[in-house]
């Protein structure tokens, strides 16, 4: 089978882009070749929560302690909050959600950044580890919509990052490694390099048999498994597992049409603050070339790693000289405004280029569902009130350009302080499920235990979200 | 590879944590670690005298160092691409721990095109290693067979079975009757690499142990491939493999004469650093990132400079110096580039290194610029990361995490007079719900205040005379002490601190994390630190003929 599907991504992307040489941009509307209506999952996660008072909005003067929500459309830039105003051109395709809350990571007990990692896309408990970071106690929303979703063959999902500790776990609750390098992204989606160069008869041979070598291979490890007993079995019979994944995508993704880039190259040394900006660039580029050509339908980009310079800070570290301090220093608090800002521009930038790609929904953007996540609510390690914006396909969840407020309505209980907090963020896990094709009524835990002594029901979707 | 794992860090301190790579999120933990015993300094005890336990055995995989290494000393002659493989989720710092060895998509494919590129390379040279030309020569059939079995039992760290043979060759002669020789070599050869007899360490044993129910023994090229990637991170070579055949180390004092062999070899070396890279972080080294007001006179390739005395400084220590934990917290001998020979203010060579004496005022690892560049933000040293560096890396004895949502901000310099580093820590850490860890931690990391952000000297900070007294509590050394060389000669003295050393060999040796079962082994081997007055080669010789190292637990693995 040959899928025929052609990348169609344009420019749009700014520093970088042109040395990707992307294909160029077919007319809006034009379409590729269809396959049938794809849903897609599109997963950005950024740290230190939000600012909150500079995150939020509240037009007309909406108080804190009612539900409301207000259509985003009629919404001028300026009254648009200010860390969100970047995505102002976007506004009728986005919800934007205000007042979740993280129960189930204040419940941990351990240092709020780990804890949020293993459980903004889990909902799990957190599983700490003696000597290293902490696991979840299952699945990442995206590998449960992956698993749902991903044609055989596909990448399942992928995870890219410049510089972060895991958001995505497996069933096992173990961390998904990312790709911290471009060119290692570059080269799993296009591993036949740009294709203008000739390939000697012998190496073409042996790429095109290389789910030969992969069968006998697996052949090797289910002949182990047996051997073994507990955990290192379980082991073996995983890599046999993902070694058979790795077969058919061997053999499918040769047959994708999709015209490789240039290979963006290794970039600017860490010491450059550009080190950030190109990774970001070609993570955010080649995810989005990855998404247009169908190689694979779920990816999670968490971008880290904002140095000082982008934000205009001044000496000082990031996380604990200025995150720390935001509800005391007036300067801290600008730099992660500015941190809040920076990130915002981003995924505009990433909506924009999704939105240059014909597809069968009109573009791509409005094929995939966006996600702007977050480990935390506040740089100061609240975890209520968590950042949560949707993008593109928010269709699949009922009518896009609102913003959604939630009041706190209960007391959710940490080993160190207490925190009024709205719905548990598990239910927009179920509802992002749901809205993927994926029927479930609980993504992590089923309920979590509140200060006054009830339980507060984690399951079933998040309310209203569905207009 | 160290910015894939540098990640945010602790919270705890003020100053950021970032490369303390995750020290605080491993505290709570970290009293299970504790409550084994590994603090303890005392001998075996009583219940130790029963049977013999030599802990768990879980499934071991190469690390990415090893498989590198691996495919280097199996295919001679070859230069070969740099490969991109993931590093393991690290467990203490190190990076070979069964527990985090996983297999992910990303891992199995990253093999998978890692094969392809060495195979490739192999081929576009293959005059060291294979013994016919690319095309088979007059017998491909025969060649094939031939070198396969040969560099499949180097592969495998063992001779094939009847069944890999079948399966390996058989694939071998299919792929040679439709594509030739130079397809199917290579194919096969990336078949061997992927396997999991080369992935993995499988660990079935042999003869049961007397008198320990439940026990055996590792066959020899089990052991074999635990002495080959301890000391060597590499592959066993034809004299280990012939030494496991012959049954040579079947006994303790045949794997000590293995090891004291391998020990004598280069390959230990490098081997040996990369454990001390990671027991003490030198990859902390790469997200320095000095203020240029500061420090007008740092360049990046400075880290090059701090990395390569450290590692030159280990080696030595290892290998050519004392060998003892104490010449490591001790030794005032350096290796100095001309980078270096500034920061220290003393005689260094216009190229390349030089041996130099570092003055009076510094000593071992915890007075190198690459150490203490490394625990500091880009104006000022972290006493916290520093404290919190010698807590769990060298004393085992991690402090908890702090609590959350306690701002963690340095006040400002403000007014005339500006305050030191050490005042503006003091005055943050005296919160009472500050107070009691950090002063533990910073207790210690004020003894190093004498060294600034880059690993200088500095008399004054703040345009105050340094401080530099501090005091150790909560262990067996406890007490002030004024400046970095009283706190190195007090952790060198420390009976705690060479029990740590223990553990931290040991779990790097075992490659997992310690555990109750482990008690007496550890309690034994802290002993026979003890008798050696913390001799680190004695130490590794104690480790690789230790029953835990030597043995496993019956029953599937």
């Amino acid at each position: 089978m040959r899928l025929g599907r052609r990348a169609l991504l344009g420019g749009g992307l700014g520093l970088g882009l042109g040395a990707l040489c992307l294909p160029s941009l077919a007319p809006r509307g034009a379409r590729a070749e269809a396959t049938g209506p794809v849903r897609r999952l599109l997963i950005v996660m950024t740290e230190h929560g939000a600012v909150y008072d500079r995150w939020r909005m509240r037009p007309g003067g909406l108080g804190e302690d009612a539900d409301w929500e207000v259509p985003l459309a009629g919404l001028a830039a300026e009254e648009f909050s200010e860390i969100l105003r970047p995505l102002h051109d976007f506004r009728d395709r986005l919800l934007v959600l205000d007042g979740l809350g993280n129960a189930v990571a204040l419940a941990a007990g351990m240092n709020q950044h780990e804890a949020g990692h293993a459980t903004a896309l889990t909902g799990t408990h957190v599983q700490p580890v003696d000597g290293a970071l902490a696991r979840a106690q299952g699945p990442s929303i995206d590998q449960i919509v992956a698993q749902a979703i991903a044609a055989p063959g596909q990448i399942a999902s992928l995870q890219v990052t410049p510089w972060s500790w895991p958001y995505c776990f497996n069933d096992a609750g173990e961390a998904v490694p990312y790709i911290y390098e471009p060119l290692e992204l570059y080269a799993k989606l296009f591993p036949q390099g740009p294709g203008d160069a000739p390939v000697p008869t012998s190496l073409a041979a042996i790429r095109a048999r290389q789910s030969q070598v992969v069968d006998l291979v697996r052949a090797q490890y289910d002949q182990m498994a047996p051997r073994l007993g507990g955990d290192d079995r379980r082991k073996v019979e995983q890599h046999r597992d993902l070694l058979a994944a790795l077969g058919l995508q061997l053999e499918k993704l040769a047959e994708i049409a999709c015209a490789a880039p240039d290979s963006p190259g290794a970039g600017p040394p860490w010491e450059d603050p550009a080190w950030y900006d190109f990774r970001s660039e070609v993570f955010t580029t080649l995810t989005t070339l990855a998404l247009s050509c169908d190689l694979t339908r779920v990816a999670v980009v968490a971008l880290s790693g904002l140095r000082n310079e982008h934000v205009g800070a001044p000496p000082g570290d990031i996380h604990n000289d200025f995150a720390h301090a935001v509800s005391t220093d007036p300067v801290a608090k600008q730099v992660m405004v500015e941190y809040g800002k920076l990130h915002a521009g981003e995924l505009r930038r990433l909506l924009a280029a999704l939105d240059q790609v014909p597809s069968e929904g009109g573009t791509l953007l409005d094929d995939t569902l966006v996600v702007w996540g977050n480990e935390l609510g506040s740089p100061e390690h609240a975890m209520d009130r968590v950042p949560i914006v949707l993008a593109g396909g928010t269709s699949f969840l009922g009518a896009p350009g609102r913003y959604i407020r939630w009041r706190p309505t209960h007391v959710a209980t940490g080993p160190w302080g207490d925190e009024w907090q709205g719905p548990p963020h598990n239910r927009l896990l179920v509802s992002i499920a749901r809205a993927m094709g994926v029927e479930t009524d609980q993504v992590g835990v089923g309920s979590v235990k509140l200060k006054d002594g009830s339980t507060l029901d984690c399951t079933g979707e998040l309310d209203r979200l569905r207009g | 590879m160290a910015l894939g794992t540098a990640l945010l860090a602790a919270c705890g301190d003020a100053g950021g944590a970032a490369t303390t790579r995750g020290e605080a999120t491993t505290a709570a933990g970290s009293a299970g670690e504790a409550d084994t015993g590994e603090a303890d300094t005392g001998e075996p005890t009583d219940a130790c005298a029963g049977a013999l336990d030599p802990g768990p055995s879980p499934l071991r995989r190469l690390t990415h160092t090893q498989f590198a290494n691996t495919v280097r000393d199996l295919f001679p002659g070859v230069t070969l691409p740099p490969l991109t493989l993931m590093v393991d989720p690290e467990v203490h710092g190190f990076e070979n721990n069964a527990g985090a060895q996983s297999p992910s998509a990303l891992l199995v494919e990253q093999v998978q095109r890692a094969a392809l590129a060495v195979t490739e390379a192999a081929m576009a040279a293959p005059q060291g290693w294979l013994p016919c030309g690319v095309d088979g020569g007059a017998d491909p059939v025969g060649c094939g067979h031939a070198f396969l079995r040969e560099f499949g039992g180097r592969a495998f760290r063992r001779p094939w079975t009847a069944d890999e043979a079948e399966a390996f060759l058989g694939f071998f002669d299919q792929q040679l009757a439709e594509a030739g020789f130079a397809v199917a070599l290579p194919l096969t050869l990336q078949a061997i690499v992927q396997a999991p007899q080369f992935l993995y360490f499988f660990e079935f044993g042999g003869a049961p142990v007397d008198g320990a129910s439940g026990v055996v023994a590792l066959t020899g090229h089990e052991l074999a491939a635990r002495l080959s990637y301890f000391l060597w991170d590499t592959t066993p070579d034809a004299a280990l493999l012939a030494a496991a055949a012959a049954g040579e180390l079947d006994t303790a004092e045949g794997v000590r004469a293995a090891a004291e062999r391998m020990l004598a070899d280069p390959r230990a070396r490098e081997a040996m650093v990369n454990f001390h890279r990671q027991w003490l972080d030198f990859d902390a080294i790469e997200t320095i990132d000095p203020d240029p007001e500061a420090y007008p006179g740092y360049a990046p390739e400075l880290k090059d400079s701090l990395r390569g005395e450290l590692e030159r400084f280990v080696a030595w220590v290892l290998f050519e110096g004392p060998g003892t934990f104490e010449a490591l917290l001790m030794s005032p001998r350096a290796e100095v580039d001309a980078g270096l020979a500034g920061l220290y203010a003393v005689e260094g060579p216009a190229d390349g290194w030089a041996v130099a004496e570092l003055d009076a005022r510094r000593a071992g690892i915890l007075t190198r610029a690459g150490f203490l560049a490394g625990t500091s933000h880009a104006i000022h040293p972290s006493p916290v990361q520093r404290g919190i560096f010698v807590l769990s890396r060298l004393l085992c004895a991690p402090p908890a995490p702090p609590p959350p949502e306690v701002s963690t901000e340095l006040p400002e310099e403000t007014g005339e007079t500006p305050t030191t580093n050490r005042e503006r820590y003091a005055e943050h850490t005296a919160r009472t719900e500050c107070a009691g860890c950090h002063r533990t931690i910073d207790g210690i990391g004020f003894g190093l205040e004498h060294f600034d952000a880059l690993g200088r000297w500095r008399a004054q900070d703040g345009g105050q005379p340094v401080d530099a007294r501090g005091e150790l509590v909560g262990t067996d050394v406890d007490g002030p002490f004024d400046g970095a060389i009283e706190l190195s000669a007090r952790l060198a003295g420390s009976a705690q601190a060479r029990g740590c050393v223990v553990t931290q060999v040991f779990r790097y040796a075992l490659g997992r994390s310690t555990e109750a079962a482990d008690r007496c082994q550890t309690a034994r081997l802290r002993a026979e630190f003890e008798d050696v007055r913390g001799d680190m080669r004695a130490l590794l010789l104690a480790v690789v003929t230790s029953d835990a190292f030597r043995h496993r637990r019956g029953g599937a693995p």
